[in-house]
């Protein structure tokens, strides 16, 4: 069967835009964790906070800030999503404070071999 | 019809440069990575086995993987003629080299067995992304180079690797794309079983040859009704140049 010459560009187009639009829909975390040590007793009002970080970028950092902010006292569960520089921190408010964590995510870290205190992370946005 | 796919590949690369200078100054987090369906490929066994994606790629790369290999089986290589943005470069200082008289065509027999080097490429780069669990071979990587305007892991052979390629093509038409690509080679799996593809009518066809002459991929037309070759990617040349109304049109 023969077809007209834009049937190429009509269906490059139509699986682009269908890629394109799956790509934005579908969204998994990178990481997540869960902090058992911090989980509050049953029936405690837990809040939620979004960072927009700056060098969140790729697994390597994800692990190093889900590592860093799990140590953080009231933290119950980190989300990571790379692909958007974000990190969704569920969090004990009786513990804690969205300032407080955004505190805690600017402040240098010291490196695993070194020991030589970088900067790493940088928050860009909170939405609470 | 040339005039349209032209539009497509300046789309596509003005919107990768775009997304390469938001990331480089504008601190944006979407790379020119997050786009490459290759990426996909290089995550899936991470993805499929341990349930996380390798280093700065995502579910995001896969989708357009499985896309771009649903692409490959409706309209065979599409792909590297409409939307790879590299591909389009190489292409358009292919067109230089070929006004000017610099493209040198292979023999027949060479450029076949050439070929089969992407097939080399393409599991060396599988093997140590899947065993290492990183990116190993992003400073190797022409589109990465180009498009992410010299990240981290870019070093001064980068650059020289990359000037190779672009000044390659001067010479041989689509030679990265034919003979290197990693990423042709993994479409290669389905490209013959795409369903959109050229065809010849013979009663009309005069064997000019000129269908072969503009073929970017140099791949036999002529005596042929049916271009099932896996490196055909329908970008339309042999139908733009055919002096015979009909003789070439795209069919199922």
């Amino acid at each position: 069967m023969r077809l007209k010459w834009w049937a190429v560009p009509v269906v490059v187009a139509a699986v682009m835009l269908g890629s394109y639009g799956l790509a934005k829909t579908i969204h998994f975390p990178t990481q997540v964790i869960t902090v058992e040590a911090h989980t509050p007793e049953q029936g405690a009002e837990l809040a939620t906070v979004r960072f927009n970080v700056h060098m969140l970028k790729c697994w390597g950092t994800s692990e190093t800030f889900t590592e860093m902010m799990s140590q953080e006292a009231g933290v119950v569960e980190i989300r990571t999503y790379t692909r958007t520089n974000t990190a969704v921190i569920t969090y004990d408010p009786a513990r804690t404070s969205p300032e407080r964590l955004a505190e805690r995510i600017n402040a240098p870290i010291r490196h695993p071999d070194t020991g030589e205190l970088i900067k790493v992370f940088t928050v860009r946005e909170i939405e609470t | 019809m040339r005039i349209v796919r032209t539009l497509f590949q300046v789309g596509f690369v003005v919107g990768m440069i775009v997304v390469g200078l938001r990331w480089k100054f504008g601190g944006q987090a979407l790379t020119c990575e997050t786009y490459c369906p290759f990426g996909g490929l290089e995550t899936a066994y991470s993805l499929l086995t341990h349930k996380r994606s390798i280093c700065a790629t995502s579910e995001a790369n896969f989708i357009f993987f499985l896309g771009m290999m649903g692409l490959v089986l409706l309209a065979k290589k599409s792909f590297c003629s409409w939307i790879c943005p590299l591909g389009s470069i190489l292409e358009w200082i292919g067109r230089v080299g070929n006004r000017v008289g610099w493209v040198w065509e292979p023999p027949r027999r060479m450029d076949g067995i050439l070929r089969y080097l992407r097939y080399v490429v393409l599991v060396v780069i599988l093997y140590f992304t899947y065993t290492i669990g990183d990116l190993v071979f992003r400073s190797y990587d022409p589109y990465y180079i180009f498009y992410s305007f010299g990240n981290e892991a870019v070093v001064w052979w980068s650059w020289v690797l990359l000037a190779i390629v672009l000044v390659s093509a001067l010479y041989i038409r689509m030679g990265w794309c034919r003979y290197l690509c990693p990423l042709g080679a993994a479409y290669d799996l389905f490209s013959w079983a795409g369903v959109i593809k050229p065809v010849v009518d013979p009663q009309v066809c005069t064997s000019c040859g000129l269908c072969e002459k503009a073929c970017p991929q140099a791949i036999p037309i002529v005596g042929k009704t049916r271009i099932r070759a896996r490196d055909c990617t329908n970008c339309l040349e042999c139908l733009a140049v055919c002096p015979k109304k009909d003789a070439i049109s795209i069919g199922i």
